[in-house]
């Protein structure tokens, strides 16, 4: 593998960490709100989360660059505060993977958390505890196959993201070109070796992933 | 002055709950065919459900009342409920389902009062087994055990038998006459079964 191989294999092990990890952080509340809690404008979140799943990439990419580029409605005033633009940078790339990683992380929790017992919870309030506490204490850790089901997709679609990202953040070798786009970038100058390393890589990383996912279930089971 | 008094309304989709009644201490038994709203009775006792209208008290405490406002929430209302199912945790132990109350105690005076419980409803060694692991008759103590161990001033039975096949319910049903009255807390139990009443 060249070097410009290995950076894109570590910037892409490092979008997809984080873009998890953000998924997490806003995701699992994000479910459990949807689950759990009824409000005004529940149906119009619900749809906004959801469509990167069905939109293709390039278009969630096209109002991500509408969003957040140099002009755009986020990313201009930021532009004319600070001079800098989050286009083109790998922090585009985490952006990019965290959006198209949501839907399949807050659908799949989602559906575990509305699977947990309402009577638990309601026993859980007549012995003291607040809201909090209870999704906490019951609703998230009852919840907790699924949860981690999804934060593997999740994982595994950013990964693989390859439209949004190359929309927002470009196919910078050794800045933003993760293995996707390196795989691509290789195939079309006929570089078929290169290609054919980082395809086998990817695939060998997914499996591992999918290993030890599969792992820690049967030990949560 | 211990006694129940409840008068409520609660509106639902093709579905009115008028309920007006009082009781004194001792086990009220709340009989009826199912869809007569009498778990939705429980649940407004609880303040799970919130009634339209109607003032609900206790002992002199007022739990609810439409026309002042007042909507004491299920976590300060010391209602002990046993649901029909149960509702056990699956993820806790014996011990910690019957201590999942006491939360805001002392250490030692929770590890006291769980020992207590266990012991009274005869789930002794059973502390460190998780609910899939009893049996039906086992769960409804742990169940009501839980319930006690937050010293409710009022306790509320949904169904207590129902989810036990026949010759045990038969076994059980004086056991938790029994139990009911050396408790001594005021309780409320809701069924479909004459003979249970």
């Amino acid at each position: 593998m060249s070097g410009e191989g290995i950076d894109a294999l570590a910037l892409s092990i490092r979008v997809a960490i984080l873009a998890t990890f953000i998924n997490a952080v806003v995701g699992i509340p994000l479910a459990w709100v949807l689950a759990r809690r009824r409000f005004r404008g529940r149906g119009a979140v619900d749809l906004l989360v959801t469509l990167p799943l069905v939109l293709p990439p390039t278009v969630t990419g096209y109002y991500l660059i509408v969003l957040l580029g140099r002009r755009g409605w986020l990313g201009a005033p930021l532009y004319a505060a600070t001079g800098w633009t989050v286009a083109f940078t790998w922090y585009a790339a985490v952006i990019a993977a965290t959006l198209m990683a949501l839907p399949l992380l807050v659908r799949t929790a989602r559906a575990a958390i509305e699977s947990v017992d309402r009577d638990l919870e309601k026993a859980a309030f007549t012995l003291g505890r607040s809201e909090w506490r209870v999704a906490l204490e019951v609703t998230l850790p009852l919840a907790r196959n699924g949860i981690l089901a999804g934060l593997v997709l999740a994982f595994a679609r950013a990964l693989g993201e390859f439209g949004a990202t190359l929309m927002l953040a470009g196919n910078i070798p050794g800045r933003t070109q993760t293995v996707p786009l390196a795989i691509y970038t290789a195939v079309q100058t006929g570089e078929s070796g290169e290609a054919l390393v980082l395809v086998i890589v990817l695939t060998l990383v997914s499996c591992i992933v999918l290993l030890a996912a599969g792992r820690l279930g049967a030990r949560a089971a | 002055m211990t006694g129940l008094e409840i008068r409520l309304t609660k509106r639902l989709a093709g579905f009115t709950l008028d309920v007006a009644w009082s009781a004194g201490d001792g086990v009220a038994v709340l009989f009826g065919p199912s869809g007569a709203g009498k778990t939705l009775t429980l649940q407004c006792l609880a303040g799970l459900i919130r009634p339209d209208a109607g003032r609900i008290a206790l002992g002199g405490r007022v739990l609810f009342d439409a026309d002042s406002g007042i909507d004491v929430p299920p976590q300060q209302r010391r209602v002990g409920y046993v649901f029909q199912g149960y509702a056990l945790f699956p993820h806790l132990t014996v011990a910690d389902n019957v201590g999942f109350g006491l939360r805001d105690r002392p250490r030692v005076e929770r590890a006291r009062r769980v020992a207590d419980v266990v012991q009274r409803l005869g789930l002794g060694g059973l502390e460190r087994r998780y609910p899939r692991e009893l049996s039906g008759g086992e769960r409804q103590r742990v169940a009501l055990g839980r319930a006690l161990a937050i010293e409710p001033a009022l306790l509320l039975l949904d169904e207590p038998l129902s989810a036990l096949d026949a010759p045990l319910r038969r076994a059980l049903r004086d056991e938790l006459r029994a139990l009911l009255s050396e408790v001594g807390t005021a309780a409320v139990v809701v069924t479909h079964d004459f003979t249970e009443a």
